[in-house]
């Protein structure tokens, strides 16, 4: 039956041959093919008007990439022996030998350039301070719950790690021995050791104050005299 | 089926027309071919303002401007209804969140720091706000920050992500495409090139998107501004190297202040930080309600008086030496007197002389 647009032009359906069929059938799907495109891509960029899920924290972080500052990140690389018979690893953070404590698996690294990607606008005392870089990593405990965050600063000289310590310093915490000067409150422990800087902090204060204390040690047992 | 014998002259027509349409066909997607989507696009031409969140509220002259709620630890609920409730006893929330609002609420996020160091948002506090904003009527409830570390561990570690998702609404993370420069700064800079601190990219997505925005900021001490308060908030809605605003943050505040007005703010002093703020790290830093020493949340429609009061009262400290404040009152008070609607003035007691300052202590 002729359409009333295409009156001059309609043809029977078993007038149409296969060829023009499987012509016809391609173009189709192309057009459909171009539109859920651009729907997914719209998908993409505006996720919060589509997406039904979790937010994918993953992604945006992948995403993150490309706009904020870049951090040089790093699992512990294994290294060759002198002998080069073997690998080992190499890890800033030393073992905490603690039961059910584990060794920072991811480490990161900042400089002066880009310490501010880290402790935002807290890192202009620490460039006062004639700051060298930042190694962050965090211990982590087998059930996955609690963490213990250590901020390693190294200050380039003995004397600027003493006087970061003392800018930050809370007088009336109570002292540890720990490197060559060090506080412990609510848990956390706070030292220095040459020129290193050292912040032990765990994610439950006074459960983990003893496990904050062991990796302080272990921490300020690693640094060279 | 046989196949439909074609003469010559129809074979030849049907097949011109064959390759002149498909030849359109990828002669159109090639010219139409854009690789690099909107990001490709000129951003020349920033944008000139942001909406004004506060305008259509309809609130009553003499109706308070400042409502300060002080209270026991573990009794965020009330404390959050209380500080609310003050700004309207009758109405609450329900003064500035309309049924089918999509609301936006901006706390801090901006570190990888459990809750306890003060440096984000308390998540119970954020919690029951999402709870208001839903009994209101909400249709939707938007929740964003751009952290200045991994969006994951931020969100997590804080406790604002497990708030926000229990009580169903929805993070909004920041991604590129959400991004758009805005002017930020003078008119007058606005012959300036993108790139420069004049034209810088807002998370302007979620804000287009929302019809009421609520800012939830702790109060917290700063090395570089002297503090971080509801004002400063706004610094987690920029992208791009924000750092290098770090040298004038005070002008960089008080643009943001001028930019940003929303229907109202909320300052979180339930875990005061003052001292080696902003990232904090010992509890010996913070305190519960800072210099009051009691769980404090104080909500306005005022974000500089909020301000104002609450470095004078949590933290001690006196509002007329904060540059920052005096500039966002000088900008905001500029748009005020060319006819936007919304309030910015330091002098809170002018507020409390009027009757404008609601304490409840439970």
């Amino acid at each position: 039956m002729p359409t009333f647009l295409a009156r001059r032009y309609a043809r029977k359906l078993d007038a149409v041959g296969r060829t023009e069929r499987a012509v016809g059938t391609f173009i189709l799907l192309l057009v459909v093919g171009i539109v859920a495109a651009y729907a997914v891509q719209v998908a993409t960029d505006r996720d919060y008007l589509f997406n039904v899920g979790a937010p994918d924290y993953r992604a945006a972080d992948a995403r993150r990439g490309a706009w904020p500052e870049p951090i040089e990140e790093f699992a512990p690389e294994p290294v060759a022996r002198s002998d080069g018979s073997a690998r080992e690893v190499e890890n800033p953070f030393p073992d905490p030998d603690l039961p059910g404590w584990r060794t920072p698996v991811r480490v990161e690294r900042f400089d002066a350039e880009n310490l501010f990607a880290k402790i935002d606008g807290r890192a202009d005392l620490y460039l006062q301070h004639g700051v060298a870089g930042l190694t962050f990593g965090a211990y982590t405990h087998a059930d996955g719950d609690h963490t213990i965050d250590v901020y390693w600063y190294d200050m380039g000289q003995a004397e600027q790690a003493a006087a970061i310590f003392r800018a930050e310093q809370d007088a009336e915490a109570p002292r540890v021995r720990v490197g060559e000067e060090a506080y412990q409150v609510g848990g956390a422990v706070f030292l220095r050791k040459g020129s290193s800087y050292v912040q032990v902090l765990p994610s439950r204060l006074d459960e983990d104050a003893g496990a904050a204390l062991r990796i302080a040690e272990q921490i300020a047992g690693s640094i060279g005299e | 089926m046989a196949e439909p014998r074609w003469t010559r002259r129809e074979l030849l027509t049907r097949g011109a027309g064959a390759v002149l349409g498909g030849g359109a066909a990828v002669a159109g997607g090639y010219l139409l071919y854009d690789p690099k989507g909107d990001r490709g696009l000129p951003r020349w031409q920033p944008r000139l303002g942001l909406k004004n969140f506060f305008a259509q509220i309809d609130l009553p002259a003499g109706h308070p401007r400042l409502s300060v709620a002080v209270g026991p630890e573990h009794r965020t609920e009330e404390l959050v209804r209380a500080a609310v409730g003050g700004l309207d006893p009758a109405l609450g929330l329900r003064r500035f969140v309309q049924p089918g609002d999509v609301v936006l609420i901006k706390p801090n996020v901006g570190f990888d720091r459990p809750p306890h160091v003060g440096a984000t948002t308390n998540p119970e506090v954020l919690r029951w706000i999402i709870r208001l904003c839903r009994e209101a009527g909400a249709r939707e409830i938007l929740v964003t920050d751009n952290p200045i570390e991994s969006p994951q561990a931020c969100f997590s570690r804080s406790g604002i992500a497990a708030a926000v998702e229990t009580e169903g609404a929805k993070v909004v993370l920041p991604a590129p495409a959400q991004f758009e420069l805005v002017l930020l700064g003078q008119p007058q800079a606005r012959s300036r090139a993108p790139g420069t601190a004049a034209a810088w990219p807002v998370l302007y997505r979620p804000l287009d998107r929302a019809t009421k925005l609520i800012g939830v900021a702790p109060i917290k001490d700063h090395n570089l501004s002297s503090a971080s308060m509801t004002l400063k908030n706004w610094y987690g809605l920029l992208g791009g190297r924000r750092h290098q605003l770090h040298q004038t943050i005070h002008e960089a505040i008080s643009d943001l202040a001028a930019l940003l007005s929303p229907t109202l703010v909320i300052a979180d002093g339930t875990r005061v930080m003052l001292h080696n703020g902003p990232t904090g790290g010992r509890v010996s830093d913070v305190r519960p309600g800072g210099q009051l020493g009691r769980p404090v949340l104080v909500a306005s429609v005022d974000p500089v008086a909020c301000d104002a009061w609450c470095y004078q009262r949590l933290l001690g400290r006196d509002p007329a030496a904060l540059d920052y404040l005096r500039l966002a009152e000088q900008k905001i008070q500029a748009r005020v007197a060319a006819g936007e609607r919304r309030f910015g003035q330091r002098d809170w007691l002018a507020y409390d002389r009027a009757g404008q300052v609601v304490t409840t202590t439970l």
